[in-house]
């Protein structure tokens, strides 16, 4: 019964070769493979030169395990047993078929390689792309970059050009020129900050500021142009709302109002409302949900897989106007703030962008600690450099209802450089957007001036449209301080007191 | 003068052993990918000078430990070629702790070590990083592209029979 069993299922899986003291093979069962015999082992295949090389060796016994042998189209998995004989005894091998056992454990070990080595390659695959995806952005933020100084300029000649004596049809080409280069400079702006947001150059910001006063803020940018397109206008808040929290207002800004103006691009007429509500509130921790809602044109079927992806709208040339961007932009930056985006659309019906941020509130006193008034007893000289003259005469009447200041107005860089050199200030506002000379430019050379009472004259940046880091920026180039609009008149003295170290007697 | 050496490649699964002795033996080449188990052996026969040497080739499976080779696979080995995968970190990271084993345990074996697949990397990069961590290896070939794969097993050869 054993026999039988053991004939008809182990006989035909193993094989014994007797090999003399050379390797030669002597007899062999050829029970898996026909092995030539009075020929060197090693010929049948080089697996046993191995094994010659242990003929030698004192008696001993090796078992060489899942060794394929392939030799005259029989290809098997098997393991090798070598005795290697004693002085009377002849070596010989045992050859055992594991072929079934082996090609599982292959398919095991396939599986599992395979997906680390597919993953892996997948990871390097990714990478390469990345690098591609940087490569183009590092290029369009150079190329944005340099276009920004020439359509600066012509805007300015445009603006002159506007002023000066003309006819009312030239004047007409004037602001159309106006519109397209404008247009032109936002649609490079947003090309600039996309790519800096796909390079992962924007370090957000994180610095207390009222949320209030920031849509407030808001809607003072955006009701007029809601206006010109006679479109309603809302903003609707809820009562909860935290007054001071921390984050980047900044950007948080550049969200909402990218929303809005997209909003109020698609839609015809009707209403564009922006509702602001808190969605949760855990210890400090807030999370914020903005509803900004049209009656516009909605978003059709096959574009809605394609609203927040980057650069795709460039080739759409159907797009009212802006660069599209603003969408992408949106997104990029809420996943920079841990936040969410979504929407719901219905065709000539209307689009609800939804979007959550997560906000810190801030609880404590920090920048609302109460103004303290100082008299200035001995008037000291200010000079504002200011290209625009709204904003001149705003600071202007900031600091003359404070009162203790002379102030004389420069209306570019050049002229200001003139004016230092004649009247000694005791302190500069200086306008960092300015034509031909910026205020960067203009501070430079303030800075490098030889005499002391001029390259020492502190100067307050001020910044028309905030940028990330311009606290950083205004440091490095040598500004004491900065101011950002809208401006708020006891933050605007209590930073002449800082930088003019002036102290309550 | 006819002689016989036995070389094994050693190193991680999906370095490209096989690969490379496939370009070697063969000339031939595939993006798939067949995870070797156990052990297949090829050979062929170099010039070094006026000697025929057979380099008897044992591919055997991926291990990211050397110690957990099966020992009766190095029985007898002149030469190693120790396989790196310069786009996987873990298939160098212990590099100088396994070459210092097998020159303990194999004090007569000679060793040569590969960085395979360079055709997907900046290999000049790749140096940078390896000299940071203190990593010399021999050659930068390539199993896909036939870049230095001759060369390599040259070199083991010479090394076996010169004894350098
Ligand atoms: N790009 C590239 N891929 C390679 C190279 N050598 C091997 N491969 C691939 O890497 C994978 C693993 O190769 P293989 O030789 O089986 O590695 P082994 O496990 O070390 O024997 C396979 O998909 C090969 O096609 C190479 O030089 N360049
Ligand atoms: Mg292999």
């Amino acid at each position: 019964m054993f026999e039988q069993i053991r004939n008809k299922y182990l006989y035909n899986k193993t094989q014994i070769v007797v090999l003399d003291k050379q390797g030669i093979v002597l007899h062999s069962d050829d029970l898996l493979y026909k092995i030539q015999k009075q020929t060197s082992i090693s010929d049948f295949h080089p697996f046993f030169e191995t094994i010659i090389s242990l003929i030698d060796l004192e008696y001993n016994e090796f078992t060489f395990s899942c060794i394929h042998i392939d030799y005259e189209g029989i290809k098997k998995t098997i393991d090798v047993i070598f005795n290697s004989g004693s002085n009377n005894e002849n070596p010989f091998l045992i050859f055992i078929d594991f072929t079934e056992h082996y090609n599982n454990f292959q398919s095991i070990a396939q599986e599992k390689n395979e997906s680390v080595l597919s993953f892996h390659l997948a990871e390097i695959k990714n990478q390469q792309l990345q690098s591609e995806k940087n490569f183009k952005n590092k290029f369009l933020a150079n190329v944005s970059h340099d276009l920004k100084t020439p359509l600066s300029a012509s805007l300015w000649f445009l603006g002159m050009l506007e002023k000066s004596e003309i006819t009312s049809s030239q004047k007409e080409m004037i602001a159309l020129m106006k519109e397209t280069t404008n247009h032109i400079k936002e649609l490079v702006d947003d090309i600039l900050d996309l790519s800096k947001i796909e390079m992962g150059q924007i370090k957000l910001q994180t610095a207390p500021f009222d949320f209030i006063e920031m849509l407030y803020h808001i809607e003072k940018i955006i009701a007029p142009k809601a206006r010109t397109k006679k479109l309603d206008f809302q903003i609707v808040k809820d009562k909860n709302l935290p007054k001071l929290v921390v984050g980047d207002k900044t950007r948080i800004v550049q969200i909402i109002i990218n929303l809005l103006d997209n909003a109020i691009k698609f839609t015809k007429k009707g209403s564009v409302v922006l509702s602001v509500v808190v969605k949760e509130i855990e210890s400090n921790n807030a999370t914020i949900l903005i509803k900004v809602a049209d009656t516009g044109t909605g978003i059709k079927a096959n574009e809605k897989g394609e609203v927040f992806q980057s650069f795709k709208k460039l080739h759409d040339s159907k797009k009212i106007d802006g660069s599209g961007l603003g969408l992408s932009i949106v997104s990029n930056l809420l996943e920079l703030m841990g936040g969410k985006i979504d929407y719901q659309t219905e065709l000539n019906v209307g689009t609800t962008f939804e979007i959550e941020i997560p906000l810190e509130i801030k609880e404590s006193e920090v920048g609302t600690k109460p103004f303290e008034f100082i008299e200035i007893i001995n008037k000291l000289n200010v000079l504002i450099v200011e290209d625009d003259e709204i904003n001149q005469l705003l600071l202007m009447k900031l600091l003359l209802n404070h009162g203790g200041f002379n102030i004389n107005i420069a209306n570019n860089g050049l002229q200001a450089i003139e004016m230092v050199e004649q009247n000694p200030y005791d302190l500069i506002f200086m306008d960092k957007e300015m034509p031909q000379m910026d205020g960067y430019q203009t501070t430079a050379v303030l800075r490098k001036n030889l005499k002391k009472e001029i390259n020492s004259i502190p100067i307050i940046g001020v910044s028309g449209h905030p940028v990330a880091n311009q606290k950083e920026i205004f440091d490095a180039m040598g500004f004491n301080g900065y101011i950002t609009k809208p401006y708020k008149k006891e933050e605007i003295y209590e930073l002449v007191y800082e930088v003019l170290k002036l102290k309550k007697s | 003068m006819n002689s016989s050496k036995k070389v094994v490649l050693v190193g991680h699964f999906g370095v490209g052993k096989s690969s490379l002795m496939r370009r070697f033996v063969q000339n031939t080449f595939s993006d798939n990918y067949i995870v070797t188990i156990g052990v297949h052996i090829l050979k062929k026969e170099i010039k070094i000078e006026e000697l025929n040497l057979t380099l008897v080739i044992w591919d055997i499976e991926g291990k990211d430990d050397i110690q957990k080779v099966r020992s009766s696979y190095l029985l007898g080995t002149s030469g190693f070629i120790y396989v790196i995968d310069p786009t996987r970190s873990q298939t160098y990271e212990r590099f100088n702790e396994e070459i210092d084993f097998l020159k303990t345990t194999y004090p007569t074996s000679k060793i040569v070590s590969v960085a395979n697949k360079s055709d997907l990397i900046d290999i000049e990069e790749f140096k940078k990083l390896l000299e940071q961590k203190n990593i010399s290896i021999d050659y930068f070939a390539s199993a896909k592209e036939g870049i230095e794969v001759e060369n390599l097993f040259q070199t083991i050869g010479l090394k076996m029979v010169k004894n350098v």
